[in-house]
């Protein structure tokens, strides 16, 4: 703009020239016009301002990873004076980072009418995306002056991580616990609670046998016991990783993780917590998944989480808010850990302690070569120790997990 | 909506092009088509009648017309077809070349025919001599009209073609520029209305050529198109109105009444006037820095140098051809004339005097100015059979060093058969239109020997003139004379103002020619001449330093002394610079029969006299009742009173006291006809070179060598000098890059393979750091490239980027050498990657990078 302004001054100056070399009336009246032009420009400008409008919309509020999301940015011009050069000032960012991106948009629109500009944006990790749109700027026909808009309009879409189902993970490994509650789609062993009674079938258990109903009814009936349903397994989320990391591809990592994992317990069926750490507010958070909705729940939870680098109290938080509590597989998934976050695994009550550790390949080299290191530790404490390399969560999980 | 380059930052990514769809109309309205089709007619013929308002040529107007229109149907037709554009541009260039082929002697002809006029109107302007082309002036009409449709042709085209596609814009508006500017060249402003079109059609085009032409969908690009359509017809619209309104309240009247505007203009139009060239180079070889405090002789418009000394180089700046009688006696050459006097210059008339003189003017009858006044009274007194003598004669001046801002004329030219002749009020006059030489016609009226005797007798004739007219007249502008020429400053001049106050109640002057001699006498009394009189300190008064302290002066102390002291005295008087020949000056500085001159009885036929540097000179004129100005020299040892002084003796080196006024002019020896034509000329340059000042002592003591060096050749010597180490500093500059790149250049042909895979990757990752904005000291890794390759670029095929980076892998990091095909797969990577990204950028970016590879 500085150099449109020096170019109008030049021309000034040699139209100046000009009517003073040369004697002719109207020269001096385009001399004086061309004084007078930018004050016209600058009051125009002004009308338009006064007139402009500028909103940001979007129909897509969730989408995945590299899915588009169209954001559409909508100019009312309802002037008569068409708008050639309007800059429009956005920021965009992942909540999981703290860098927030600038980005401008050069837009026209026509005298008495709207624009839309949609643009697609896709983001490789998982998390929620916001753009804020922050200021638009208008400048005049000669592009001499501008005037600048602040606004505040916000968007906000979240992108889900990939999961997928894993097909190493068996649901009939599990061991029984006490449990009040009982599934209602199969039978189980504790024979405190009949799950249902039903006719003889060759190879049932002759202890079964309901001899009572077998009488009235004149034929053989089973007595099937209940199974059990209550929350055997938890998956325990930290969001820790080292200092330096690339913060997304790490998040991006551990929530594909822990929803792979999760999403696998639900489509067995297999109720279970998914918790993680709230740094924000010193608290552990869990969800109960059972149905999808609850699945969605937590993804929604996790999305909202602030990463953090060092980690020492969230296995502590959680059990001193949950201490009674037994699980089957305690599975720990984390982006750093370290020794004491193994010590407090080991005094959770589960049959089965995991800690998958999601690291960078060369660290996952170093820890498994270390042998007095962490795995070590981890065996001694009876902790089952998973390192699996962030860029091949599903190869490293299927493999450990089988 | 503009083309936006993909980005990838912290895992977002933008996509590569918006979308815009434009909920109003789309498709240009006919309202917006129609002042498209507008603009390019008017625009092409605003522009071609310019063309034939600066360059008359006899071509058939109406032709011209017809041409634009049928050129503009074609066009549009064509553009509307918007398929095969290369056919059809190829079929229409080729059907203009050949019919160009087959009428090329009537174009070549019409052609001659232009360029005669062009030159004769740059002839006619800057008054030089060129020289014309041979041309067929029988077929002058049909050729110059064929000439011209060949012209119209092309230029409508263009501008219909950036009007209806918003290409080829900016060359356009050039080329519709073009007339303006040649106009404005040949010293003509084109008719109001053509200019205005022009510019409105301009205007529009402009706009148009902001098109987002990198934009690749058409669509879009049509949506823009339509925008800055809209714009460039409302910029032309408010240009135009705003422009109208300008009218209305500015009318041509109330231009004309404003007197500061014109005095401003017409001060401005002289001053950049007389900027040439040579005065460029002048103030380049004479910059001196500020300890140094000399002036060259010669005039500067009545600035009142505050200097130290004032050197002389003989160097030529009028030569005179005149009839001798009238200049055997000498002559005064009067030039700048200045009334008001602001401590270190005298300049013109104020705001307020401007607009007196100005009413007066209008009071005054057409035929009647000032500056003639004292040819009218001559002409009553010759009417009366008071003057005798009253034959016109004439005078050639011709400038060769002198500015050319002033006419150097004598006393009294009549101006008023002159062309192109300015009045600077009733101070002096300046060219119209500067030339190299002037034929002044002038009355001789005035004895610079004895003023006195002018006086007197002209004073015999106006009180004998019966011409009430006359009278009246001069009592009107006799006001004006009392009132702005006995004019000083506000503020200052105390002592002098005093010692004036003093002297008049002690003298108690009668006469106006009693205070001219007591004024005269006091300076020959109490000041003494030199050209090194030191520099006036900071603070003092230039003439009261001269007449209080210093007591030292030349030619411009002593008039401007006298000036303000007759003013004092309450007698009009006012400053002028000119130049003066006396008649040794003539003697010694003439070119033709010197015997003639020294022969007072044959002082028949004209005689060429070249004027220097030193015969620069300033004196007073003196306002007498009735008569009019009076040319009266307060210098002594000067003028053409003073003979026995020659510019020679003035540039002695001890300071001389004046010699009497009644002192004869010194003789001549006298040369016989068989010397005269061996040794005239020789004689000359000898005398020419005793002319030049010897060194001179200053108030100080220090002595300066004047004339070594001082010369115009060696000047020009110095000029050619520093020309040269300019241009040799520039050409080392301009070398140094070129010289790097074929050392390196070389040094690349002898590398191995490898090194010059290497080499174009790191000019590779220069051009991605400058385009990714990462630091160049920052390491980057291989990977980090890579990837930043593949994500960031479309266009770069994965396959192709693999093996160019396994290649560089090689380079760097094998044992072994890469082969020729390796290294060629490497070279047409790189080549074609900076081809694509050069395509895509803007012009300035994209010689940044070509400038950083150059470099790297």
């Amino acid at each position: 703009m500085l150099r449109n302004k020096l170019r109008y001054l030049l021309l000034l100056a040699i139209v100046g020239l000009l009517a003073i070399l040369y004697d002719a009336y109207y020269l001096w009246i385009i001399f004086v016009t061309l004084l007078a032009l930018p004050f016209f420009m600058f009051a125009m400008l002004c009308y338009i301002y006064g007139h402009i409008r500028v909103e940001m919309l979007s129909t897509v509020h969730v989408a995945g990873k590299d899915e588009p999301i169209p954001v559409t940015l909508q100019i009312k011009n309802p002037t008569i004076f068409p708008i050639p050069y309007l800059r429009i000032n956005a920021t965009y960012r992942n909540l999981y980072s703290s860098n927030e991106l600038a980005k401008v948009i050069f837009a026209s629109v026509e005298s008495g009418s709207s624009s839309k500009i949609i643009c697609n944006m896709s983001s490789n990790y998982a998390g929620n995306i916001v753009i804020n749109l922050k200021s638009y700027r208008i400048y005049d026909y000669l592009k001499l002056f501008s005037l600048k808009k602040k606004l505040d309009c916000t968007l906000k879409a979240a992108v889900l991580p990939r999961y997928y189902e894993l097909e190493a993970i068996d649901s009939t490994y599990k061991i029984t616990v006490e449990s009040d509650n009982y599934s209602p789609y199969k039978s189980g062993d504790d024979p405190s609670e009949v799950h249902e009674i039903r006719e003889y079938r060759e190879g049932d258990r002759p202890q079964r046998i309901h001899w009572k109903l077998s009488i009235k009814l004149d034929r053989l009936m089973i007595k099937e016991f209940s199974d059990p349903i209550d929350c055997l397994d938890i998956i325990f989320i930290s969001l820790c990783f080292p200092d330096g990391a690339n913060t997304l591809y790490h998040i991006d990592s551990i929530l594909e993780c822990v929803l792979s994992i999760s999403y696998t317990f639900l489509l067995r069926r297999n109720p279970h917590y998914i918790a993680w750490y709230d740094a924000a507010g010193g608290i552990c958070r869990r969800v109960r998944v059972e149905h999808e909705k609850d699945f969605y729940d937590a993804v929604d939870g996790l999305l909202n989480l602030k990463p953090y680098h060092t980690d020492n109290d969230s296995l502590m938080v959680y059990l001193a808010q949950f201490p009674q509590e037994q699980y089957t597989d305690f599975i720990y998934i984390t982006g750093g850990a370290v020794v004491s976050q193994l010590e407090k695994l080991a005094y959770t009550k589960a049959i089965d302690r995991q800690m998958i550790l999601l690291s960078e390949p060369e660290l996952i080299e170093q820890i498994q070569s270390d042998e007095d290191g962490l795995r070590k530790t981890a065996m001694e404490l009876g902790v089952d120790f998973l390192p699996v390399d962030i860029g091949n969560v599903k190869r490293d999980l299927e493999l450990f997990l089988a | 909506m503009v083309y936006m380059k993909k980005e990838y930052r912290e895992g977002l990514l933008i996509n590569n092009s918006l979308l815009v769809e434009d909920l109003g109309n789309t498709g240009l309205s006919l309202l917006a088509r129609l002042f498209q089709l507008l603009a390019i007619m008017v625009g092409s013929w605003s522009c071609l009648s310019i063309l034939l308002y600066s360059i008359p040529v006899p071509a058939r107007v109406a032709a011209v017309h017809l041409t634009i229109l049928l050129t503009f149907a074609v066009v549009c037709i064509l553009c509307l077809i918007p398929s095969f554009t290369a056919v059809k541009l190829f079929f229409c260039i080729l059907f203009y070349i050949l019919f160009f082929i087959s009428r090329f002697k009537a174009i070549e002809n019409g052609f001659y025919i232009m360029e005669n006029e062009v030159i004769s109107s740059i002839e006619q302007y800057y008054d030089v001599n060129i020289g014309f082309y041979v041309a067929d002036y029988r077929t002058e009409v049909a050729d110059s009209t064929l000439l011209m449709v060949m012209i119209s042709i092309p230029v409508v085209s263009m501008i219909s073609i950036a009007a209806i596609t918003g290409k080829l814009v900016k060359i356009t508006s050039v080329i519709m520029l073009l007339p303006v500017a040649a106009s404005f060249l040949l010293g003509l402003t084109p008719p109001e209305h053509y200019l205005l079109s022009c510019i409105a059609s301009v205007l529009y085009m402009t706009r148009l050529g902001l098109n987002g032409s990198n934009v690749p969908d058409c669509e879009q690009r049509g949506k823009l198109h339509k925008i800055y359509s809209w714009t460039g017809a409302w910029l032309s619209l408010i240009c135009l109105l705003l422009f109208f309104i300008m009218k209305l309240f500015i009318s041509e009247e109330s231009y004309n009444g404003f007197t500061s505007i014109h005095n401003m203009r017409t001060d401005i139009q002289t001053k950049l006037s007389g900027i040439t060239l040579e005065d460029i180079t002048d103030g380049i070889v004479n910059y001196r820095l500020p300890e140094f405090n000399s002036t060259k002789g010669g005039l500067d418009g009545g600035a009142l140098g505050r200097t130290g000394k004032v050197e002389y180089d003989g160097s030529e700046q009028l030569r005179i051809v005149a009839d001798i009688r009238s200049v055997w006696d000498g002559v005064y050459l009067k030039g700048f004339v200045g009334s008001n006097y602001t401590g270190d210059r005298w300049v013109g008339h104020t705001d307020d005097d401007t607009d007196d003189f100005r009413a007066l003017m209008e009071e005054l009858p057409e035929d009647y100015h000032p500056i003639h006044q004292m040819i009218e009274l001559a002409y009553n007194g010759w009417g009366e059979n008071l003057i005798r003598d009253l034959a016109l004669r004439r005078m050639e001046v011709e400038y060769v060093g002198a500015n050319k801002r002033f006419l150097y004329s004598p006393y009294i030219t009549d101006f008023s058969e002159m062309d192109n002749i300015n009045y600077k009020q009733d101070l002096y006059t300046t060219p119209g239109r500067r030339r190299s030489s002037y034929t002044y016609e002038y009355y001789d009226l005035i004895d610079m020997m004895r003023p006195e005797e002018t006086v007197r007798l002209m004073t015999a004739v106006y009180y004998s003139t019966l011409d009430d007219e006359y009278f009246k007249y001069e009592r009107l502008y006799r006001n004006f004379v009392e009132q702005a020429y006995t004019r000083l400053p506000e503020e200052g001049l105390e002592q002098l103002r005093s010692h004036c106050r003093r002297v008049m109640k002690e003298q108690q002057f009668v006469s106006t020619e009693e205070k001219i001699a007591y004024i005269r006498n006091y300076l020959r009394s109490n000041t003494s001449y030199s050209l090194t009189p030191g520099k006036v300190p900071p603070g003092k008064d230039y003439v009261e330093y001269f007449l209080f302290e210093n007591k030292v002066g030349y030619c411009s102390h002593y008039a401007s002394a006298a000036v303000l002291m007759l003013r004092l005295f309450g007698v009009p008087a006012r400053y002028v610079e000119g130049y003066t020949v006396s008649p040794s000056d003539i003697a010694i500085n003439s070119t033709g029969e010197l015997s003639l001159l020294m022969n007072e009885n044959n002082l028949n036929g004209e005689i060429v006299i070249s004027i220097k540097d030193y015969n620069a000179h300033a004196w007073v004129e003196v306002y007498f009742d009735g008569i009019g100005w009076i040319p009266v020299d307060f210098t002594p040892s000067s003028g053409i009173g003073y003979n026995a002084y020659s510019r020679q003796t003035l540039n002695q080196p001890t300071v001389t006291t004046p010699p009497p006024k009644e002192a004869t002019p010194t003789p001549v020896t006298e040369k016989t006809d068989e010397d005269k034509d061996d040794t005239e000329n020789k004689d000359n340059e000898e005398k020419e070179i005793t002319q030049k000042p010897e060194a001179t002592k200053t108030p100080d003591g220090a002595s300066k060598a004047a004339a070594g060096g001082s010369g115009p050749q060696s000047r020009q010597n110095d000029t050619v000098k520093r020309i040269a180490v300019i241009l040799l500093v520039l050409s080392l500059i301009l070398c140094l890059p070129v010289a790097y790149n074929i050392r390196r250049y070389i040094l690349l042909r002898r590398a191995s393979n490898n090194y010059k895979a290497i080499y174009l990757f790191a000019k590779l990752e220069r051009v991605l750091n400058i385009m990714s904005g990462r630091s160049f000291k920052k390491r980057i890794e291989l990977e980090d490239n890579e990837n930043y390759l593949r994500q960031s670029f479309d266009f770069v095929d994965d396959l192709a980027l693999e093996g160019f980076m396994n290649t560089v892998r090689k380079a760097r990091y094998g044992r072994g050498r890469i082969s020729g095909s390796e290294l060629q797969q490497v070279k047409s990577f790189y080549n074609g990657f900076i081809k694509k990204i050069c395509s895509d950028m803007p012009f300035s970016r994209k010689i940044l990078i070509k400038l950083i590879l150059l470099i790297n």
